[in-house]
């Protein structure tokens, strides 16, 4: 008896949370079909302007590792992680009525956004990649399974912060400050754009315990074959994924009863 | 994991007969703490001891300028976002610790020490050792890699050498070897740059020397064949025997014209006359060798002499150089040639670090826990949707 209903609370929670990326898409691109449109585009125009800069650079990387497809990776990858992180603080507030109903929870809506911007991520890399690939000006992944792996320790690790940032925002307004200024610091932090392999050595070490660094150079490792895995150690990258995401759970369970009082 | 049970439930099976703190908690002992106990059983109870000896060794060359340890700081600040900053010398420590990492290695390591058994010591447990007993290359290069770290120290040029192996002697003389491996791997690369740098020169050397040795001969040759030793010589010779004998002639046939007065046949003016005569053949002779056509002609040697005699210098010229060049590279090869310098020597391990049992136990007991708090926060989320 117990399975049953842990199945049925489990197929309430799918659809819910189906109904909850549905409605995101509609608000967020609108009914016209020109709106998904903005989600290539944007990605598109940065990166290409990222690589423009690259191509122009004479201390341009190893030759293996082209400038349109590393700009594309970290622009595409980087806003997933931004649009998680400095978008969480809406939530409870742009979707409070729905809290009326008893089987729509926080996390649910949270998980819609997140969901919502992994698959675009994965189809905007796909289609820009495939793109550059088609251009000349790129090669097809060298290591897919580690780019995936890569891309999915960033992802816990957004929707992780972003149970956080959500949850502390429901308590305290204030840090609804905090979060833009900490994302755009993270920009330059989270390595990106560069690779650890560039920085002077003192720098270097220090960086690589950063876990995002770590992830954006599996990431690169992924893509391209010139692109050692050095920095990343596994257990550390998997370990600092899981606390994050443990306390974002544990932050969302918490805050939930004061939103219900509330 | 009492502290994750929400305090309601707690509440709750304070009436009914208590249920025990195992039945309560059976999901968290299957997934969290059995499988650690396991891990950690075998681990302590069944895992072998493997004991690491350790090396560090420097490459540097007798060059004191440039390369070696000073390619830290500087030269990586200025190489920042360029593709690192690497001098020739750590590169050539790199070039060494690549090579000890690589099947190259393994092949040549296992040549004089049969890896093998090593690998495969009868103290030996079950998982970690070498599994097979005939192994294929791959299979031997990545038993290696999980046995013997090489690392590189980009800021102090020292690399570090630790092999990690079942009996303490068996680490040591591996390490041993693989040192002695990269001492040869190094006096490879320093035949290498030496034949590369001397051997171009050697050959330009040996050519101006043929050249030199065949201008020679044909100098030879031609004195040989007009047996002259210098014409120009055999020239200013000729010239001043011309000179002088036209000066007798002249003297002569003057001291002919005062005898105008004797009878033209007296005895004195006869003599007189064969005297001019043979005079003026003589100066007749001398002229035709001097710029004749005849063999052995002066004028027309002397065109031919020159430029052989210009070809020789210069062929000489060209050897004088080449040979500077070759001393110069030979002693810069000299100069750049590399050593290992063996900083700490391998050691012979007393106590056995390795498996590090409680490092892996807690490990795995903190990322089981974790991920069982994860499910159980997730799962606790879905079942909000059924209340």
């Amino acid at each position: 008896m117990n399975v049953m209903t842990l199945n049925d609370a489990f197929s309430i929670q799918r659809s819910v949370v189906g109904a909850l990326i549905m409605r995101e898409l509609h608000t967020r691109y609108g009914r016209d079909n020109v709106g998904y449109l903005w989600l290539f585009l944007e990605p598109a125009l940065l990166s290409l302007l990222v690589a423009l800069i690259h191509v122009g650079n004479p201390n341009s990387p190893a030759t293996s590792i082209d400038p349109v497809p590393f700009g594309l990776i970290g622009y595409t990858t980087f806003i997933m992680f931004r649009a998680l992180f400095t978008r969480a603080d809406a939530v409870i507030e742009t979707n409070t009525p729905l809290l009326y109903h008893r089987q729509v929870t926080i996390f649910d809506m949270v998980l819609a956004r997140g969901l919502l911007e992994l698959a675009a991520t994965i189809v905007v890399l796909a289609v820009l990649l495939g793109a550059a690939t088609l251009a000349g000006a790129a090669m097809p992944p060298a290591r897919p399974l580690a780019l995936l792996a890569g891309l999915a320790c960033l992802w816990i690790w957004s929707f992780g912060l972003s149970l956080l940032v959500c949850a502390a925002t429901n308590e305290n307004r204030l840090v609804t400050k905090f979060v833009h200024p900490i994302s755009y610091i993270l920009l330059p932090l989270s390595g990106a754009f560069y690779m650890l392999e560039w920085l002077p050595q003192p720098y270097r070490d220090i960086m690589s315990w950063f876990p995002m660094t770590q992830m954006f150079e599996l990431i690169r490792h992924g893509q391209f074959a010139g692109a050692e895995a050095t920095y990343v150690q596994p257990v550390y990258l998997v370990f600092s994924c899981m606390v994050v995401l443990f306390l974002g759970l544990l932050a969302v369970r918490a805050v939930r009863r004061h939103v219900h009082i509330g | 994991m009492d502290t994750q049970t929400p305090p309601y439930l707690l509440t709750e099976t304070e009436a009914p007969p208590r249920r025990s703190w195992a039945r309560r908690n059976r999901w968290f002992i299957a997934l969290v703490l059995a499988p650690t106990a396991l891990v950690a059983a075998w681990l302590f109870l069944f895992a072998a001891d493997q004991y690491r000896s350790e090396t560090h060794f420097l490459i540097r060359s007798s060059d004191p300028g440039g390369s070696g340890i000073e390619v830290g700081g500087l030269a990586q600040m200025i190489g920042m976002g360029g593709v690192g900053g690497l001098g020739g010398g750590s590169g050539d420590a790199i070039s060494v610790a690549d090579y000890l990492d690589s099947h190259d290695a393994v092949a040549a390591a296992d040549e004089k020490l049969d890896l093998v058994s090593i690998f495969r010591a009868p103290e030996a447990d079950m998982i970690s050792r070498l599994w097979s007993a005939d192994p294929e290359a791959e299979t031997l290069l990545r038993h290696y890699r999980r046995k013997v770290g090489v690392d590189y120290d980009v800021d102090t040029g020292i690399t570090t050498l630790t092999v990690q192996a079942y009996r303490p002697e068996h680490a040591q003389t591996l390490a041993a070897t693989l040192l002695e491996l990269g001492e040869e791997r190094v006096n490879a690369l320093n035949g290498a740059r030496e034949t590369e740098l001397v051997e171009s020169t050697r050959a330009r050397l040996d050519e101006a020397k043929a050249e030199l040795a065949a201008v020679n001969g044909r100098m030879a040759q031609y004195r040989r064949d007009e047996r002259q030793i210098d014409p120009a010589l055999s020239g200013k010779a000729g010239t001043e025997l011309v000179a002088a004998l036209r000066g007798e002639l002249a003297s002569l046939r003057a001291q002919e014209a005062a005898m105008a007065g004797v009878s033209r046949d007296s005895p004195q003016r006869v003599a007189m006359r064969r005297r001019i005569a043979s005079v003026s053949g003589a100066v007749t002779a001398a002229e035709a060798r001097l710029s004749g056509t005849a063999q052995g002609a002066v004028a027309a040697g002397i065109g031919i002499f020159e430029t052989l005699r210009m070809e020789q210098e210069l062929a000489a010229r060209r050897y004088e150089m080449t040979a500077a060049m070759y001393d110069k590279a030979r002693a810069d090869a000299l100069r750049q040639n590399l050593f290992l310098e063996r900083v700490v020597q391998p050691n012979l391990p007393e106590r056995a670090l390795y498996p590090e049992r409680f490092t892996i136990t807690l490990t795995l007991l903190f990322g089981l826990a974790l991920a069982y708090g994860i499910g159980w926060l997730i799962l606790a989320g879905v079942r909000e949707h059924a209340a």
